[in-house]
């Protein structure tokens, strides 16, 4: 992405902030189309086959901790529309927190299709046998694809269990995931296509032959039935070319004009991944595809392999530091150095469950865990510049899983004991908690904004969520007129309003002045004493529509900087 | 350190990176506020498209691309070109710098491996060995085993004499050899090795062409200027441990009694037995990032009535595997005793610093089984851990004698 492209998004989205202070220096602020619900980047379409990328797993390491990835300089995200909200398009697809899905749909996921048939053969095409354990591409009498992953031999359960479970949550928050099944295998399924050539332990690339295959699975746990637990990840649709990154634009997508590092879905990724503790992710783990769809070619954009989250490392148990440092942890280097360990990293205090009773959990806990201070693999270009808009954003989104929704979804990565399924429910609804009341709490919480019979309604998140007392916050309305021709404010509409309902009547409708029906103004300061920032306004803005009013615009007055993540 | 590390990153990377994510396209126009969101992505869109260009890695990326998938050095030092490989070290501590190369091959079904290797060492030494494996160490069976031999020519060994108050003046001989060791280890539950081992040994001492014979300076040293001969050896070994392999790093206990037989089948005068036993543990300081590593260990060689344990079979104290303070072979006698005391603090979770005492003495007679008249060394030293259990470690170490510092592989003891 090149910086001019970013300066003009930037200055875009400063006028569109500024406006109402500045006036009529501009022009209208809010036009038919607002808010915009789906961002088409599917505009142009994408003619000429994207090159394939293939990033140097090193130089994405190194180049992500050390050097200053995406624009210098810094903005709120630019994707959103003027509610504040991340646009359906080809990175996102609101989900769960707009349409709520039931848990039938919650519990499916990305499965649209169908799990490989266990019923017959498994042709490997491709596989690795280095590393503790393996991993096929395989082909099933239907002709689909799949990439098959097996749980570590000492931990059976982890990885699957923890690769479904966050399949399921990811794809409910929007995000385009693959689509991936638990599936028990009999080991003689896999059956070898011819020329297949797998890579041995020493890098080379050798032929896959009967023996090879049998040490290889010799490596997998299975089943006291015979069976060897797998998860099937289908091949995504489309041509795959390679991962995206987390900082500037693809130079051969023409739909790619939003910096990657500015966009809301990938910043609020960062408290995602925190609750889910999806440390790998990092680019390597993500994949663009070229796809056809209804006669348009465009890029779809996918996150992939979630077996590193939750308490799985994928092929071992998650290790402890992971979460809470980088995976180059600088600071953590600097602060044992010279103490002569004296003092003790919070990861080594961390009471983990009990190994091997709880292995197929992995090291996954709440009581340590703190949304801020949670690290992923590397310095994130994108996670690194999130801010208490973004944070606000991705909380209210998983948020809006309930815990019977958790419940469900836990239940799809089919522990065999029941108390692994309720611990990790447990950490999983603690975790979300804490990262729910951390993003509510940073803002002003008022929010899902509606008209009806003549009143504004909102609901106070942080209450609504229990983070705060009920009825513990008392509200300062102030209506005003907004011109939107001008693009500014008009007069102040009566007094100010106090109140701790959470509605206010709309006040009496303003004559159109200059041929344009007036739009309202409402400015929402919430008054608690544990919480003075929630006094910087909530501004909504409200449409004439007929004889009423729509929203349709919602902006969050708040501080321009970051979540620290150094 | 973080900005040291970006700014010599830069500087490596020439300030290449900005071809990543070029897009070429110098749109510097500000967006019209008369037009929606929607119209104005699309405008920049549509601006865009008529300026793409191809989406690549920059060639800084391409260049560490192409290191990384050429698996450098691993594929050099472990399978080499269709197997032929390499060599670093691989000879007994104090040979100065080792190089070499081998030959490697592994079944297919990585049940069986074997190699081959020819070395020199600066110091001149020369050696050839080999080792077959059935199956492969860290295979998920029960037991493994092996087979191998060696043909060796070490030009320049230290020797300081026998007992505790030998000179500290390096003395060198020569010793050349044959050797071959076959063995089967087995694995009883996760806290059970059994381990039998039988072997043959014909090695020979004699002076070295550095500073003046050995018999002359110790006429009473036995197995110097005794000719050759031939060892059949053989025994068995039990190791009990007990470590939590959970997390990392382990910390727990070990205890091995090991017992072999060495008969001297050709001059038959140097028959005898050798007892170690062996106790190492290393215990969490309340939590794991600090740990005090322990090592006890002693050897007892008994020769058989009416004969002589050679100065070659005896065990010595001294270097990086035992008292660090003190050079290689430093101390050498019928029996030893070693302890070992590290304070390990974590770096990070592959790194450790360590703070050491070390102390132990040898000694001929049972009666001074005891731990009067210990020599002491005392260190500093960091230990690395990579993938795959390599690792990695640097000692620098003091005594009475001066300072040593030792590089090498392997944790000293767990």
């Amino acid at each position: 992405m090149n910086r001019g492209l970013s300066r003009t998004l930037t200055v875009w989205f400063s006028i569109w902030l500024l406006a109402p202070i500045c006036g009529s220096l501009f022009g209208q602020r809010f036009h038919p189309s607002d808010p915009m619900r789906v961002d088409d980047d599917r505009l142009i379409d994408v003619v000429a086959e994207p090159a394939e990328l293939e990033l140097s797993d090193m130089f994405d390491r190194f180049s992500n901790m050390f050097l200053p990835l995406g624009e210098p300089g810094f903005s709120e995200a630019l994707n959103v529309n003027s509610l504040g909200e991340v646009p359906d398009s080809s990175w996102f697809t609101n989900r769960h927190c707009f349409n709520r899905m039931k848990t039938d749909a919650l519990c499916k996921g990305p499965n649209f299709t169908a799990p490989p048939d266990v019923d017959s053969d498994w042709m490997v095409f491709r596989g690795k046998s280095q590393g503790v354990t393996p991993g096929f591409h395989i082909e099933d009498s239907k002709g689909d694809r799949y990439v098959i992953k097996f749980d570590p031999i000492q931990a059976p359960e982890l990885a699957t269990a923890a690769e479904i479970i966050a399949t399921r949550i990811f794809f409910a928050l929007g995000y385009n995931v693959p689509e991936n099944y638990i599936v028990y295998v009999d080991p003689k399924r896999f059956k070898i296509r011819e020329g297949t050539r797998v890579t041995n332990r020493f890098g080379d690339k050798v032929p896959l032959t009967e023996t090879r295959l049998r040490r290889m699975l010799a490596k997998v746990h299975v089943t006291e039935e015979g069976l060897m637990r797998v998860t099937a990840s289908k091949y995504i649709p489309g041509r795959p070319i390679g991962p995206f990154r987390y900082f500037g634009t693809r130079s051969d997508d023409p739909n790619d004009v939003i910096p990657h590092e500015q966009r809301r879905e990938l910043r609020g990724l960062r408290l995602f991944a925190a609750w889910t503790n999806h440390d790998d992710t990092r680019a390597q783990n993500t994949q663009d595809s070229w796809i056809e769809e209804e006669g348009r070619r465009f890029i779809r954009h996918y996150l992939m392999d979630f077996g590193s989250t939750f308490g799985s490392g994928s092929v071992k148990i998650q290790d402890g530091y992971l979460g809470f440092y980088y995976s180059i942890p600088l600071d953590l280097l600097k602060e044992n150095a010279l103490r002569f360990g004296l003092n003790t990293p919070i990861y080594r205090k961390v009471d983990w469950p009990d190994f091997p009773e709880f292995r197929a959990i992995g090291r996954w806990e709440s009581e340590n865990f703190d949304p801020v201070r949670w690290r992923n693999d590397y310095r994130n270009a994108a996670f690194i510049r999130m801010t208490a808009q973004d944070a606000f954003w991705a909380a209210r989104t998983l948020m809006s899983f309930s815990s019977e929704d958790l419940w469900a979804i836990v239940r799809t990565g089919q522990f065999t004991r029941g108390e692994d399924e309720r611990y990790f429910y447990k950490v999983l609804l603690e975790r979300q908690r804490k990262c729910g009341e951390w993003g509510v709490n940073l803002l002003n919480p008022v929010d899902v904004f509606g008209v009806r019979d003549s009143s504004l309604t909102f609901k106070n998140l942080s209450e609504h969520f229990g983070f705060t007392a009920p009825d513990s916050t008392l509200y300062e309305i102030v209506w005003h007129e907004f011109d939107n021709i001008a693009s500014r404010t008009v007069r102040r509409l009566g007094g100010a309003l106090q109140t701790r309902e959470e509605s206010a009547a709309l006040p009496p409708l303003p004559k159109p002045q200059g041929g344009s029906e007036p739009f309202l103004l409402a400015e929402i300061r919430s008054i608690h004493p544990d919480f003075e920032h929630w006094a910087r306004p909530v501004r909504v803005y409200l449409r004439p529509n007929g004889s009423t009013f729509e929203i349709v615009g919602v902006e969050r007055e708040s501080p321009l900087e970051t979540i620290p993540m150094d | 350190m973080k900005t040291v590390l970006r700014a010599v990153f830069l500087i490596l990377l020439g300030l290449n990176l900005e071809s990543t994510c070029s897009l070429a396209l110098p749109l510097e126009e500000t967006s019209d506020q008369s037009i929606s969101q929607e119209e104005d992505l699309a405008r920049l869109r549509r601006e865009k498209s008529r300026a793409l260009a191809p989406y690549a890695i920059s060639e800084w990326e391409a260049r560490i691309q192409r290191w990384e998938k050429a698996r450098l050095p691993a594929s050099i030092f472990q399978n080499g070109w269709n197997g032929f490989r390499p060599l670093i070290g691989g000879m007994p501590s104090g040979s100065g710098w080792v190089f070499g190369a081998g030959y490697v091959a592994e079944s297919e079904g990585e049940t069986l491996r074997g190699e081959i290797n020819g070395r020199y060492s600066s110091l001149g030494y020369t050696q050839l060995d080999a080792r077959l494996d059935l199956p492969l160490p860290r295979n998920p069976l029960p037991f493994s085993s092996f087979v191998s031999g060696k043909q060796y020519k070490y030009t320049q060994l230290n020797c300081f004499g026998l007992g505790p108050d030998s000179d500290e003046e390096k003395r060198f001989f020569s010793q050349k050899g044959f050797e071959a060791l076959s063995g089967l280890l087995v694995e009883i539950g996760t806290s059970l090795e059994l381990t039998g081992e039988a072997g043959f040994l014909r090695t020979q001492a004699g002076p070295s062409e550095k500073g003046p014979p050995l018999d002359d300076l110790f006429p009473d040293l036995p197995g110097i200027g005794d000719g050759r001969t031939t060892f059949w050896s053989w025994g068995g070994k039990a190791r009990i441990k007990a470590y939590d392999t959970w997390d990392f790093p382990h910390v727990g206990w070990d205890l091995i009694v090991e017992a072999r037989r060495y008969d001297d089948r050709t001059l038959h005068q140097f028959s005898s037995n050798r007892f170690v036993a062996q106790f190492r543990a290393q215990v969490p300081l309340i939590h794991r990032n600090r740990r005090l590593a322990f090592r006890f260990r002693t050897v007892h060689i008994v020769a058989d009535p009416d004969q002589e344990v050679p100065f070659y079979l005896m065990e010595t104290l001294g270097g990086a595997q035992s008292l660090r303070g003190f050079h290689e072979y430093r101390f050498r006698d019928l029996r030893n005793l070693l302890i070992n005391l590290e304070y390990r603090w974590e770096l990070w979770p592959f790194t450790d610093l360590a703070l050491f005492v070390d102390g132990g003495k040898v000694f001929p007679e049972f009666s001074d089984f005891n731990l009067k008249r210990l020599q002491w060394g005392y260190g500093g030293g960091i230990r690395i851990r990579g993938p795959g259990g390599m690792s990695f470690n640097i000692d620098l170490a003091g005594s009475k004698e001066g300072v040593k510092l030792h590089f090498g592989s392997g944790i000293r003891f767990q």
